[in-house]
């Protein structure tokens, strides 16, 4: 084989086509599909085209930007000035009284909480006291109770004591 | 007449820079089997085939207007985007056709272009040892003797030198002819 006849049998392979259906639904759907425009695409316009189009685009621009500042201009002005009127609840003095009421009612309230607090805490130490036996020979009732009795005890002898006594002296006589 | 063709070539395709759709429905008629031809040889897998040649001219329509700028003959930019396709296909799909379904899916267009079953058969030989050479190596032989393109067209599409073309053809056709002359004699 030389390299002629490989040559031509490599152009019977011009032979092989694509499929008619496939080419003609292919095509129709290529053309049906929207075209991605880049500036190369555009056909050099002409010098009134441009100035044209340029004009348009500025006009366009002037109007978004002009109607922007028109909607600013105007939320500002009915902020500043109108709002006490239209709004009478959006006037500084209001807010400031309003605010200022609010902080006193939370003094008040943050008052109460810490009475509540405290009180809470003695009465759980006092109940905890209650519960607890074991420190009973602390409490001051217990022990001036016993020092009582003991008084008692010690200030009146008993009668063995007194018979005891008299038997001593008797001895001793 | 070669001239002619050009000029009206040139107008359709400034018809369809422009954004016309007959124009480009015009380039689609003129390039649309050689490029299908082209991917089917490489891919070897006809509705694979129809799928990538479709992505070709929809992105071709899609980026027309950039065309321009690069300077190039509208064969060499569609073979361009017809080569990435097919790199990607390979990349992404990470295909891997075996020579029992390869030798299945062509049998189907090789039976319309063969007279006789020993032509058939030869031109399998063909396509198998065309399809054992190095990527760049299969594009310049099919672009250069099967789609029949210039040298210049080719490296143009391949964006190489037209030295570097001519020198990988020389060796493509070298080893395609020794894989051949291979064949035959384990065949004798």
């Amino acid at each position: 084989m030389n390299y002629k006849n490989l040559e031509n049998q490599l152009e019977q392979f011009r032979r092989i086509h694509p499929r008619a259906e496939f080419s003609r639904e292919s095509k129709s759907l290529i053309l049906a599909t929207p075209r991605i425009l880049t500036t190369s695409s555009y056909v050099s316009p002409s010098w009134s085209t441009r100035i044209q189009y340029g004009l348009s685009s500025l006009v366009r621009v002037g109007s978004f930007v002009g109607i922007g500042l028109s909607i600013l201009i105007i939320s500002l002005y009915a902020t500043h000035e109108l709002s006490p009127v239209l709004f009478p609840g959006l006037s500084p003095q209001s807010i400031t009284a309003e605010a200022e009421m609010l902080n006193s009612n939370m003094n008040i309230e943050l008052s109460r909480l810490g009475y509540f607090d405290t009180a809470s805490q003695e009465s759980n130490s006092a109940l905890k006291q209650l519960s607890q036996k074991q420190f009973n020979h602390l409490n001051d009732t217990i022990i001036n109770s016993e020092v009582t009795e003991l008084q008692k005890v010690t200030a009146t002898p008993s009668d063995e004591t007194t018979q005891i006594n008299t038997l001593i002296q008797q001895l001793s006589n | 007449m070669v001239d002619d063709r050009l000029t009206d070539e040139h107008e359709i395709l400034k018809k369809a820079i422009a954004g016309e759709s007959s124009a480009f429905g015009s380039l689609y008629d003129i390039y649309q089997p050689l490029l299908y031809r082209f991917i089917y040889l490489r891919v070897s897998h006809r509705e694979e085939a129809e799928d990538l040649t479709h992505q070709v001219f929809l992105s071709a329509w899609q980026n027309i207007g950039s065309f321009q700028e690069q300077g190039l003959p509208i064969s060499s930019w569609l073979y361009q985007i017809a080569r990435n396709r097919v790199i990607d296909y390979y990349r992404t799909k990470h295909v891997s056709i075996s020579l029992d379904t390869e030798t299945e899916d062509i049998h189907p267009s090789l039976d319309d272009i063969a007279d006789s079953l020993e032509t058939k058969i030869q031109l399998e030989h063909i396509r198998t040892a065309l399809r054992s050479l190095h990527p760049d190596q299969q594009d310049i032989i099919i672009m250069r003797f099967v789609e029949g393109l210039s040298n210049a067209e080719v490296a143009a599409a391949l964006k190489k030198h037209e030295g570097t073309v001519r020198v990988l053809q020389h060796r493509a056709l070298r080893t395609l002819k020794k894989q051949l002359e291979k064949r035959h004699e384990h065949e004798l």
